[in-house]
């Protein structure tokens, strides 16, 4: 090929290169969302599964000795002898093609705003990865709900999945700004359900999000 | 030949150079690589309390106690007068009005500062230890004579969780008073005469019950004597939590009153709250033996008498809170 012909294939490449890019060569990230109990979205080569538990009920060590006695089959916080516990399982589809890092997002609001303004200084909430329990900061908790997003030290390769468990209870005790004992389930009992079923003081709606691993 | 073929080799990666070239001629100097994100919602859920009863937690709160822990006496250590006939469970307890060891737990009104009105209040849960088969007494008595105090091991730090032996010396003589009244040479009657009606403070005796929190014993003149017989079963004395209420009912509060008046001297027909004002003393706990906190007026010192009895032994959920309110 000459000198001449190789110019001209040059720029042929070039123009044609252009009119598919269009005038912005820069590329979009692919993503896509949707609710649902359980979901498959195949958005390019990255596709998020989420499973949800109803709450179960978690005892969490108090009891008689310390003056709390649950209800018979009674659902829902009890400060000190019983939690919730939900528990999420993420999965990165096996029509991914790369590993992706974890993040569960949880989303609360108020439900019943009397009820959790009462229970709001007491609340708590864990989340546990494997054998990793991460307490989510007090700070989370506003007076319009609660945020907090927990990364998952794991990366998801495709096809793998991962298990968390988020845990909201009260403690038995906790000492006010005046340095006294308050006994939480005394202090709250005015704000607990009338039968077995929990009383609704607030709504999640918790979400998981997967970035392909080495994202910045 | 072989300078041909070079040269046509040379030709060729021009050719590639200026076409790989004017493509990236083509690329902003900054472009980004795009990474793959995905995310996926979950369906709402709700969650809040669940359902239970509470009382104040021993553990955490020394002023109050559980009556299903009271030590049981059968028998006294000195004299021939048995005031343990019943078996009862049994405890006296130094009250004060100092560093807010008897506040109320529930944080539900601290009173006139400097000065806190005395009273118990029962909690309770279950309703099926609550039967007529026991009963329940406390008072509350100024200090009296001069028989030595015997001290138990303290419970916890401070004078809530200090105990006065109840089998000898002075806190057998509070427990005489207690459960029989003013001594008699031909036996006890169950009330009081003399001297011993100014000492006597009826919390949860002297026909007090639930539906009554407000009895007091009759004593309209100097010459009155004072009823400490009638006192009220399990059942008559304890409120357990009502179903299916969001709010429970399960505690009942008896206040602490008296017919002496500030200068110690009886004040018929007129029963007062038992109002405290601050110890001043300067002895604290732990006392040891023969040592009692440095005061007899029963506005500094109140030694509260908690006791019961009956073939139905108290459930967990039943325990008394001494307040000073």
């Amino acid at each position: 090929m000459s000198a001449r012909r190789a110019v001209f294939a040059a720029a042929a490449a070039a123009t044609a290169g252009a009119l598919l890019l269009g005038g912005n060569a820069t590329y979009a990230a692919w993503s896509d969302s949707a609710k649902s109990e359980k979901t498959t979205i195949t958005a390019g080569t990255l596709a998020a599964e989420i499973t949800q538990s109803d709450p179960a009920s978690v005892a969490m060590g108090e009891g008689a000795s310390a003056g709390i006695f649950p209800g018979d089959n009674s659902k829902g916080i009890i400060p000190g002898a019983q939690g919730q516990r939900w528990t999420y399982t993420v999965t990165n589809s096996s029509k991914s093609a790369v590993t992706a890092n974890v993040a569960l997002k949880i989303n609360g609001s108020v439900s019943n705003a009397t009820d959790y303004a009462a229970i709001r200084p007491y609340l708590k909430a864990t989340t546990k990865v494997g054998a990793t329990t991460t307490e989510i900061p007090s700070s989370a908790f506003t007076a319009s709900g609660f945020q907090h997003t927990v990364k998952l030290g794991d990366k998801l390769a495709p096809g793998k999945k991962a298990t968390i468990e988020l845990t909201l209870s009260m403690p038995a005790t906790v000492t006010n700004s005046q340095g006294q004992k308050v006994d939480v389930a005394v202090e709250l009992i005015k704000h607990r359900s009338a039968t077995t079923d929990a009383q609704k003081i607030f709504t999640m709606e918790n979400s998981a999000s997967l970035s392909q691993v080495g994202q910045p | 030949m072989k300078h041909q073929n070079s040269a046509g080799r040379t030709k060729r990666i021009w050719i590639v150079v200026a076409v790989l070239s004017a493509l990236v001629l083509l690329f902003p100097i900054g472009f980004t690589t795009a990474y793959l994100t995905d995310k996926v919602t979950a369906s709402k859920t709700s969650g809040g309390t669940g359902r239970w009863c509470s009382v104040p937690n021993p553990k955490q709160h020394p002023n109050v106690y559980r009556l299903k822990e009271f030590p049981r006496y059968s028998d006294a250590k000195e004299g021939t007068e048995n005031p343990f006939s019943a078996n009862p469970g049994f405890i006296i307890v130094p009250v004060v009005n100092t560093n807010g060891e008897f506040a109320p737990t529930d944080g539900s009104g601290a009173g006139t500062a400097g000065s806190r009105d005395l009273s118990v209040r029962l909690w309770s849960c279950d309703a099926t230890s609550q039967s007529t088969n026991s009963s329940i007494k406390v008072t509350g008595w100024r200090a009296t004579g001069s028989a030595t105090p015997y001290w138990l091991s303290e419970k916890s730090a401070g004078f809530a969780g200090q105990r006065l032996d109840p089998t000898r010396g002075f806190g057998l003589e509070l427990a005489k008073l207690h459960v029989r009244g003013t001594s008699r040479l031909t036996g006890w009657l169950q009330h009081l005469t003399g001297s011993d009606r100014q000492l006597y403070t009826w919390i949860l005796s002297s026909n007090r019950t639930k539906t009554d929190l407000s009895a007091d014993p009759d004593c309209l003149t100097h010459l009155c004597v004072i009823n400490i017989k009638e006192v009220p079963s399990f059942q008559q004395a304890f409120k357990n939590d009502t179903g299916g209420a969001g709010a429970p009912s399960n505690s009942v509060e008896y206040s602490g009153q008296s017919y002496w008046n500030d200068s110690g001297d009886l004040s018929p027909n007129n029963p007062r709250n038992v109002r405290m004002t601050s110890y001043s003393g300067a002895r604290r706990p732990p006392f040891a033996q023969g040592q009692r906190p440095t005061s007899t007026d029963g506005r500094q010192v109140q030694w509260v008498v908690m006791e019961w009895w009956g073939s139905t032994a108290p459930s967990d959920d039943m325990v008394a809170e001494v307040v000073l309110r």
